[in-house]
């Protein structure tokens, strides 16, 4: 079994987590699909229909992703120290950690998008589909970051949740204008045009791409310097 | 007698040493609620009371004001109640065997769960009050309290059954949909729907709802249910702690 599989049946060992991550997403999207865009019009936002339904899908990528994200990192850090000690090196487990999370936060992300499909149905699916996955992305490198820095499980989730209620609800859609910090904005821009039906330019697409990677080499850099050898 | 204030003692202690948890636990309920009030259009919005209330004409800021310090405890409670019993677990089962009863340990990690949503209560509450009053302030603590308890009892449960990974995403989307979607006044018809009510933050939701916009209590029966709940819960999480410390002790 590689390395990647192994961590991955390391995490998704109890069926029940299994079908938390399909249920959860899928439940939350069909639950939030209906109240988002009178949330934003409360915030002073212009999230409306479909728009703020297809949004509800980024959200729950992203905060399953995260604390997946943590989790991963943070559960099995002594592990996985000596794991790199060992003559695994640092490189290659933070790349199958993440490649495991990354396969699971899939799932979640995949569940719900078919959740979406169903409940509202999405004008651009493909680009949609995209999308979630650039909130998953983002979040993943996030919650990794957390996991490799932040050592109490209790620190390590609420931190994950304040950065991603920060960055929502301060996000496009949701307030007049986008705050600075709201690391997601790009992938909800793309997310928010694809649920309306409109193109998103290359740059929004370029924007995207970028903070998804850059997540994502954050959380490799982070990984690999915590569990570099103290000697 | 001693070894209950013992493990009482060293729990405070244990949860004092952590700087970034205080911080959390004081930092976010301050910065959620006043953010949250002060972003919101003060838009208006008819809304119904629990109890033969009526309806009521206020605003959504004001509503949104009245839940999210309910949506911050529930949210923090439940992560506390998860994370502190999970991470006694281990060094609870080596006392058990080393001497102490199980009493002597679950006395102690409900002090700690109490004091620290006592903190996060006092903090939302003290905040709220910077920007919204509500018509009736005791009883708006109650239904703020027993959020607070509630949902720190189900963290409780859910640490002692479930992994680390599954008991965080029940909590936390569960906090979200039941407080901060199904009870919440400021969607759909402006109460929850009749589904609504087998949720356990019904009780406390409807009380805090009723304190904040009527000056007369109407909410006797969701008091009721939230009192039944807090029981239930209380004496669920009783048995699973016993449980899994217990093992040792037998």
């Amino acid at each position: 079994m590689t390395r990647t599989g192994a961590f991955t049946r390391e995490q998704l060992r109890s069926p029940f987590t299994l079908l938390l991550l399909v249920g959860v997403p899928a439940g939350f999207v069909a639950a939030a699909a209906g109240v988002l865009s009178d949330f934003a019009t409360a915030l002073g936002g212009s999230l409306a229909g479909d728009a703020a339904s297809a949004l509800s899908a980024g959200w729950a990528a992203a905060f399953i992703a995260g604390t997946l994200g943590f989790f991963a990192a943070s559960s099995a850090k002594g592990a996985d120290r000596r794991l790199a000690l060992a003559g695994l090196g640092a490189g290659r487990v933070a790349l199958a950690r993440i490649s495991s999370s990354f396969g699971i936060a899939l799932l979640a992300a995949g569940a719900g998008f078919v959740a979406l499909e169903l409940v509202t149905g999405v004008a651009h699916p493909a680009h949609a589909a995209a999308a979630v996955l650039a909130f998953a992305l983002v979040y993943l490198g996030i919650g990794v970051v957390i996991g490799s820095l932040v050592n109490g499980a209790l620190e390590g989730s609420l931190a994950v949740a304040v950065i991603f209620l920060l960055d929502v609800f301060s996000g496009p859609g949701m307030s007049e204008q986008a705050a600075p910090w709201s690391v997601s904005r790009w992938a909800a821009d793309v997310l928010i045009a694809a649920g309306v039906g409109q193109q998103s330019s290359a740059r929004d697409w370029a924007e995207a791409a970028f903070v998804a990677a850059l997540a994502l080499f954050a959380a490799f850099a982070t990984f690999v310097w915590s569990a570099r050898s103290r000697v | 007698m001693s070894r209950l204030a013992t493990a009482t003692r060293m729990g405070l202690r244990e949860q004092a040493r952590r700087p970034l948890l205080i911080v959390l636990l004081v930092a976010l309920p301050f910065f959620f609620i006043t953010r949250a009030i002060a972003s919101t259009e003060p838009l208006p919005r008819t809304i119904g009371l629990p109890g033969g209330g009526g309806e009521v004409l206020t605003n959504m800021r004001d509503i949104h004001g009245a839940n999210m310090a309910a949506i911050t405890v529930a949210f923090l409670a439940g992560l506390v109640g998860l994370f502190i019993m999970q991470s006694a677990r281990e060094a609870d089962r080596r006392l058990v065997v080393a001497g102490f009863r199980p009493r002597d340990l679950l006395v102690p990690r409900f002090v700690v769960l109490t004091a620290a949503v006592a903190l996060v209560v006092v903090v939302s509450l003290a905040v709220t009050a910077l920007s919204f009053s509500p018509q009736q302030w005791w009883a708006f603590a109650a239904g703020t309290l027993l959020v607070g308890l509630i949902y720190g009892l189900i963290g409780v449960i859910l640490g002692s059954t479930l992994g680390r990974l599954g008991a965080t995403y029940i909590m936390l989307f569960g906090a979200m949909l039941d407080l901060g979607i199904v009870q919440n006044p400021m969607f759909g018809p402006g109460q929850p729907p009749a589904w609504g009510s087998l949720l356990p933050g019904y009780g406390p939701a409807r009380v805090i709802v009723d304190a904040a916009f009527s000056t007369q209590f109407h909410a006797w029966g969701p008091l009721a249910v939230a009192t039944v709940w807090l029981t239930g819960l209380a004496l669920i999480a009783r048995f699973a702690l016993g449980r899994v410390v217990g093992v040792a002790w037998r």
